[in-house]
């Protein structure tokens, strides 16, 4: 019985005094407007596509993504400046965006997501009468 | 005060050079305990350097380099004297060109990178391959270079 209470003991010191950091990487991005979209592209080099997740909740889109990096056990890391930890961002998006109408796809780690304006936020031509 | 001319779509490119520079020297520091060459001492003038992870095996030395968005056509890798070399470009798409831009933070332009590799390596037998925007090259080690275990009598 001793034992046992020593054990929950450790178990709830280690949890308290965990030091295993956890990352996080801010991924690059550069967002652009075009005339019917605002265009999101972010740098995500060695995601897995299936790995990747996009959620749009409270006027905010959320993207995060692993980072298939390099593997210690794969061998000796001699020489990394990758950072470690998976990728996750978040933006804040403003008025005026289509969230029904979504664009996203996943080229050379490159992720680029196409935010339609509502038609509102449309440039258009004003006929003169 | 004075009004300073934004170039959104070349941000980091227009930026003030003496950052690159500085920049550049600082990455120099710590990849000269890997480099040593002449050509390669931060006199061509690089955009960018992207991130590289080496992992050395029993056979092989495996180098990782993230290139998001660069086409594989557009790398060229090198290896001379046991100094690998890893170049080229990143161009701008052409639909964002003229574009009113909000935020750059991806970069742009030309890179290089240089390794010397501590063991010779079998240069005809080097792979790379390109996925996800990360290139991997595998570089056999030469026989001789190859770990061998040696087993030591103690008498």
């Amino acid at each position: 019985m001793n034992t046992r209470a020593m054990e929950t003991q450790n178990v709830q010191t280690d949890a308290l005094t965990r030091t295993t950091p956890v990352y996080c990487r801010v991924p690059a991005a550069d967002i652009y407007e075009t005339g019917d979209a605002y265009v999101l592209m972010l740098d995500l080099p060695g995601a897995r596509k299936e790995s990747i997740s996009l959620t749009l909740e409270k006027g905010e889109l959320r993207v995060k993504a692993e980072n298939d990096r390099t593997d210690p056990a794969e061998g000796m890391l001699f020489f990394s400046d990758v950072p470690p930890g998976a990728y996750t961002r978040v933006f804040s998006l403003g008025e005026g965006i289509n969230l029904a109408n979504v664009d996203a796809r996943f080229e050379n780690g490159v992720l680029t997501v196409k935010l339609y304006k509502n038609e509102e936020r449309k440039p258009r031509e004003i006929t003169i009468h | 005060m004075s009004l300073v001319r934004r170039n959104t779509a070349n941000d980091l490119m227009t930026f003030p050079s003496g950052i690159l520079t500085m920049q550049r020297e600082i990455n120099n520091l710590f990849d000269s305990f890997f480099r040593g060459s002449v050509e390669d001492s931060g006199l061509i003038t690089t955009a960018w350097n992207p991130a590289v992870d080496i992992t050395e095996q029993d056979l092989t030395f495996v180098v990782k380099v993230e290139l998001p968005g660069v086409p594989r056509e557009d790398v060229r890798i090198t290896i001379q004297d046991n100094m690998l070399t890893i170049r080229g470009e990143k161009k701008q798409e052409k639909e964002t060109k003229g574009t009113n831009f909000h935020r750059t933070e991806r970069s742009y332009g030309s890179f290089q990178r240089s390794f010397s590799l501590p063991s010779s390596v079998k240069a005809d037998a080097i792979e790379a391959k390109y996925a996800d925007g990360v290139l991997s090259i595998t570089l056999p080690k030469a026989e001789e270079a190859k770990r061998k275990e040696i087993e030591v009598k103690v008498r």
